[in-house]
């Protein structure tokens, strides 16, 4: 074996063995909110206040079942069951953060998402509530924590290799819901929601 | 603090339940009584997916402990149940609960009043 092989097999032999180590130490990044695009054939989906568009080529199917109906169920082309969808929930501000005041985390009770959300992405304010709160917020899996702001929405996206459930986190100034996609989610199903999603009353 | 005696079995009906709504990474912590108490009003939850729950009686206090979970669901008999569950049910129960699961899996009570439905 050359000289270069053996480093590349030593490189790679040590970006397994660290790449745990080093999961779970992710920090927020901002990225850039994707450019709107127009979508003749999409498809309109308003969750809450958040209205968006979804294209047929990534999505066939839009579940919500008659007995649970706090989740939308996205349903990917070419899904044989319903394994391998992402679904949109919501819940309220005091219900998601303000639980985690039972864990030691002081503040949470009054915390918007925001602050949250940016807390969780923060590496010089680790403690041994905010390790707990990030363990159940899926961070020990993730491979990389963004944010992307446009006006008053901020979406933070717990990536993790697949087949593992990513998390986007969406967040409004001056709301109290807050929006989570679960589940299967593409690099191109995100930047297609994001490029067109908006505010919007209920109807 | 939960016996040995019926955590496996709770531990493993949990995980089937993951596998089976194929979210991953199954989940892998400890079980106790606070555990099997959100487990218990995850299953109640799921109840509205099946056909197949109607014979299951409530738990004393309306409450699911690991004891009555091994002794309702153990010997194969979740897996006859969750067989007959959707998909999108198990992942949106899954989904709805898991943080509540992981803390009550780190000693922390389940936050609000929700009950074997």
């Amino acid at each position: 074996m050359g000289v270069n092989a053996k480093i590349a097999v030593f490189a790679l032999t040590a970006g397994m063995l660290l790449r745990p180590c080093f999961a779970s130490d992710v920090a927020l990044e901002s990225t850039i909110w994707p450019a709107p695009t127009p979508c003749n054939t999409c498809i309109t989906l308003q969750f809450g206040v958040l209205e968006m568009k979804l294209s047929p080529t990534q999505i066939e199917r839009i579940f919500i079942s008659e007995t649970e109906p706090f989740a939308v169920h996205l349903l990917p082309k070419g899904a044989v069951d319903g394994r391998t969808g992402a679904l949109f929930m919501s819940a309220t501000r005091a219900a998601y953060i303000g639980k985690y005041e039972a864990l030691g985390m002081a503040g949470a009770n009054s915390m918007n998402g925001q602050e949250f959300f940016d807390l969780l992405g923060n590496p010089n304010r680790r403690s041994d509530a905010l390790t707990k709160v990030r363990r159940i917020e899926n961070f020990d899996n993730a491979d990389r924590y963004t944010k992307s702001s446009r006006g008053k929405i901020h979406a933070y996206w717990v990536q993790a290799a697949p087949p593992k459930s990513q998390y986007i986190h969406f967040v409004i100034d001056d709301n109290d819901t807050i929006y989570s996609l679960v589940g299967a989610i593409a690099p191109e199903l995100y930047k297609s929601i994001l490029a067109n999603l908006r505010v919007r009353p209920a109807p | 603090m939960a016996s040995d005696n019926g955590s496996a079995d709770v531990k493993e009906m949990i995980q089937s339940l993951y596998r089976f709504a194929n979210i991953l990474p199954v989940w892998d912590g400890e079980v106790n009584e606070k555990v099997a108490e959100v487990f218990g009003i995850m299953l109640s939850e799921t109840k509205k997916c099946s056909t197949a729950f109607g014979w299951v009686p409530k738990p004393p206090g309306g409450r699911a402990s690991v004891s009555w979970l091994a002794m309702q669901f153990g010997n194969g008999t979740f897996n006859a149940y969750r067989s007959r569950l959707s998909f999108t049910c198990a992942r949106a129960v899954i989904y709805k609960w898991k943080s509540q699961l992981d803390m009550a899996s780190l000693g922390i009570a389940m936050s609000g009043k929700q009950k074997w439905a």
